[in-house]
C-alpha cells in the first residue's frame, strides 16, 4: 500500500528524483512523484516549475538529473510511446493560417492516423468547435485557441493526457465543459495531468494534487488536506476606515483571531488565522463604534502567497 | 396525457478506433504541409500572390523560348533559336529560385520555433530527423518544382518541334533530361541549403530572408574581388561565391563556356563547385540536426 501521497499504486508516469536547471537557475529540484489513471492537478504559482516538469513528463525537456518513465520507458528513447501521449503546451503552438479542422487533422496525420479528417471532426466536436472548424485559427479568441489545442491533443485518443494551463482564456461555460471533459476522460481510465495556477479550477476537477513551489514538491495528495494546511497560516488583512485606532483597539480587546495589528494613517493591517471570524468581528465592532468602513481586503490570499507561506512554514 | 419520450445523448469523449500508420506518414504530411504553405494553397488570397507571381515569372521564359523556337522553325527551318535552350533558361530561373527560397525557407522553419509549434511535433511519434526531413523535403520539392516545370515545358516543346517527331525526340534527347536533373540537384542544394541553414538559426522571417539574399548576391562581387587581388591564396577566396557554384555546375554539365566565372578564371576545375555544393548540403543537414536535436 502506498504511504507517500505523492505516489500512486498503478503509475503510468513515474518521476524519480528529477531536477532540471538552466545555467544557474534551478527550475525543478529533486521531485519524486507519480501519476496514474484518473485526474491529477499540478498546482503552483507562476514560475514554480510546473511547465518544466510537464515538459519533462512528455520528454520535450530532458531532466538534468533523475528519470521520467512513461509506461516504463523513457519517452524520447521510444518515440512510438507518443501515440499514448497527448500534450497541450502553454504556449500558442498553433498555425494561425490553418483552419481549426486542418490544424487538428494535421496533428492527427503526424500521429499516424489513417483517417485524419474524421478523427479531427470527432475531436473538434468533443471540444464544441464544430461550427467554427472551417475558420482560421488566427481569428479565434484565446478560449477557442485553447480548445483547438485540446482537440489536437485528444485527436489520437491518447492514454495519457498532459495539459499545461488548458483553461487559460476560456469563458465560464467553456471552462465547465472542458472540466467535465477531463473528468470524463479520467473516468474512462485515462491518466490526465492538468496544471493550473488557479486553485479553484483544480479544486473543481480533482481531489488529488501535486503542488510545486520554487521547483520543489511543496505538497501532494488530497486537496482538502492541503487546503487545511494552508489555512493554518495567518492571513494578512487590510481595513480602511475613518477611526482606525478605535476599531483596532476594539478588535484586539474582543477578538482572539487577531494575532497582530499595525496602523498607518487610516489603514489597519491585521493578521488572523480565522478570516471569516475576523470579518464578522470587524463588522460588529464597526457598527458598535459607529466607524465608517471603506475597505476590508485580504492582501495575501493569492495562491502564490499561500504557497510561499506553505514552503516558508516548513 | 401525451405519451412523450425523451433521450439525453452522451456528447462526451469519442475515442479514435481507426488504423494507425508509421512515421513515414508524418514526414509525408509535413512535406505536403510545407508545399501548401509555400504556395499559399488553402490559405487566403494574399498568401498566394507572391508564390504564384514567382511561378508565372519562372514559366514565362520557358513559354517564350518554345514559342520563339516554333516561330523561327516555321519561318526559317534551318535556323537555330538565338535565345538558347535549357542552360539559358536555367540561368534565368535560378534567380527566381533564389527569390522564392528566400521567403519559403524562413517561413517553413522559423514560425515553428518562435511560436512554440515545435511542441506539436515533439509530442508526436516522430524524431528530430523526421522533422528535418519533412521540412527539407518540402523546400526541395518547392525548388525542384520551380526548376523542373519550365524545363519540362521546354523539353516537350522542343521535342514537338523536332523533325523526327515528338516520341522519338523525347527518347532521343533523354541525355538532355539527365543533364536537367543533375543541374537541378546543384541548384536546389546550392541555393536551398544556405537558406535552410540561415533559417535554422535566425529568429525572424524578414531578417532571415534579407541575410540570405545578401549572402547569396554579395558573394559574387566578393569572389570577383578575390580574383582581382594578387596575394598567396587569394584564389581560394573565389570559392565563396555561393551564387556561382550552381552556375558552374550547369555550364559543366551542359558543356557551356565557363570563362567569365571567377573561380574557373583562377584555375579551379568545375567539379570543385560540385564538391562545395555537396559540402554545403551535408554541413547544413549536420547543423540542422544539432540544432533540432536540442529542440525536439
Amino acid at each position: 500500500m502506498t504511504v507517500n501521497p505523492a505516489l500512486v499504486d498503478d503509475p503510468t508516469v513515474e518521476v524519480t528524483g528529477v531536477s532540471k536547471w538552466f545555467g544557474q537557475k534551478v527550475a525543478v529540484s529533486d521531485v519524486t512523484c507519480s501519476f496514474g489513471p484518473g485526474l491529477t492537478g499540478l498546482l503552483g504559482p507562476n514560475g514554480a516549475g510546473k511547465t518544466t516538469l510537464l515538459r519533462m513528463l512528455t520528454g520535450l525537456t530532458l531532466p538534468s538529473q533523475g528519470e521520467v518513465l512513461v509506461k516504463g520507458v523513457l519517452p524520447r528513447a521510444k518515440v512510438e510511446r507518443y501515440r499514448d501521449i497527448g500534450f497541450v503546451p502553454e504556449e500558442s503552438a498553433l498555425y494561425n493560417t490553418l483552419t481549426a479542422r486542418d490544424y487538428v487533422a494535421y496533428a492527427a496525420t503526424l500521429t499516424g492516423l489513417s483517417d485524419p479528417g474524421a478523427a479531427a471532426d470527432r475531436a473538434l466536436e468533443t471540444v464544441e468547435l464544430t461550427d467554427d472548424a472551417g475558420r482560421e485559427v488566427g481569428g479565434f479568441s484565446k478560449g477557442m485557441r485553447q480548445r483547438t489545442k485540446v482537440a489536437a491533443a485528444l485527436v489520437h485518443d491518447p492514454e495519457i493526457l498532459v495539459l499545461d494551463e488548458p483553461l487559460n482564456g476560456t469563458d465560464p461555460v467553456q471552462r465547465a465543459h472542458l472540466i467535465k471533459l477531463f473528468a470524463d476522460l479520467s473516468a474512462h481510465g485515462r491518466t490526465v495531468i492538468v496544471s493550473s495556477h488557479v486553485l479553484q479550477e483544480v479544486e473543481r476537477m480533482t481531489d488529488r494534487v501535486i503542488a510545486i513551489v520554487d521547483g520543489k514538491l511543496a505538497a501532494a495528495g488530497d486537496i482538502s488536506a492541503i487546503r487545511r494546511a494552508m489555512s493554518d497560516i495567518p492571513y494578512r488583512v487590510m481595513v480602511e476606515c475613518d477611526k482606525p485606532r478605535d476599531l483596532a483597539a476594539a478588535l484586539l480587546l474582543h477578538n482572539d483571531a487577531v494575532s497582530s495589528v499595525n496602523i498607518t494613517r487610516d489603514l489597519i493591517h491585521l493578521e488572523t488565522t480565522d478570516l471569516a471570524a475576523l470579518g464578522t468581528a470587524v463588522a460588529r465592532q464597526a457598527r458598535a463604534l459607529d466607524v465608517r468602513l471603506s475597505k476590508f481586503a485580504p492582501v495575501d490570499e493569492s495562491l502564490e502567497s499561500v504557497f510561499r507561506y506553505l514552503v516558508g512554514g516548513r | 396525457m401525451s405519451d412523450r419520450t425523451g433521450v439525453v445523448y452522451d456528447l462526451g469523449y469519442k475515442p479514435y478506433e481507426g488504423e494507425r500508420l508509421g512515421r513515414a506518414g508524418a514526414i509525408k504530411a509535413m512535406i505536403k504541409d510545407g508545399l501548401r504553405r509555400s504556395f499559399g494553397i488553402r490559405r487566403k488570397a494574399r498568401k498566394k500572390v507572391y508564390p504564384w507571381s514567382m511561378v508565372s515569372i519562372a514559366l514565362l521564359p520557358a513559354i517564350v523560348f518554345v514559342g520563339l523556337a516554333f516561330a523561327i522553325g516555321t519561318l526559317s527551318p534551318d535556323a537555330e533559336s538565338p535565345w538558347g535552350g535549357h542552360p539559358q533558361y536555367i540561368g534565368l530561373v535560378g534567380t527566381i529560385i533564389i527569390l522564392f527560397v528566400a521567403s519559403a525557407a524562413p517561413n517553413l522553419l522559423i514560425p515553428d520555433r518562435e511560436d512554440g509549434v515545435l511542441a506539436v511535433y515533439s509530442s508526436r511519434p516522430m524524431t528530430a530527423w523526421d522533422y528535418i526531413l519533412g521540412r527539407v523535403g518540402a523546400l526541395a520539392g518547392v525548388a525542384s518544382a520551380f526548376f523542373l516545370i519550365g524545363n519540362i515545358i521546354m523539353y516537350i516543346g522542343f521535342a514537338a518541334l523536332d523533325d523526327d517527331g515528338l516520341a522519338s525526340a523525347l527518347i532521343g534527347n533523354l541525355d538532355d533530361f539527365v543533364k536537367i536533373l543533375l543541374t537541378m540537384v546543384a541548384y536546389v542544394v546550392g541555393y536551398g541549403a544556405p537558406a535552410l541553414l540561415i533559417s535554422t538559426y535566425a529568429k525572424r522571417v524578414g531578417p532571415a530572408a534579407g541575410i540570405y539574399l545578401a549572402v547569396i548576391f554579395l558573394s559574387a562581387p566578393f569572389a570577383e574581388m578575390f580574383r582581382a587581388l594578387d596575394f598567396a591564396g587569394s584564389r581560394y577566396g573565389t570559392l565563396i561565391s555561393l551564387l556561382q557554384h550552381p552556375e558552374v555546375v550547369r555550364n559543366w554539365v551542359f558543356g557551356e563556356s565557363q570563362s567569365n566565372t571567377p573561380l574557373i578564371a583562377v584555375g579551379f576545375e568545375p567539379w570543385v563547385s560540385a564538391v562545395i555544393i555537396g559540402i554545403i548540403g551535408v554541413a547544413t543537414m549536420y547543423l540542422m540536426s544539432r540544432r533540432y536535436r536540442r529542440e525536439l
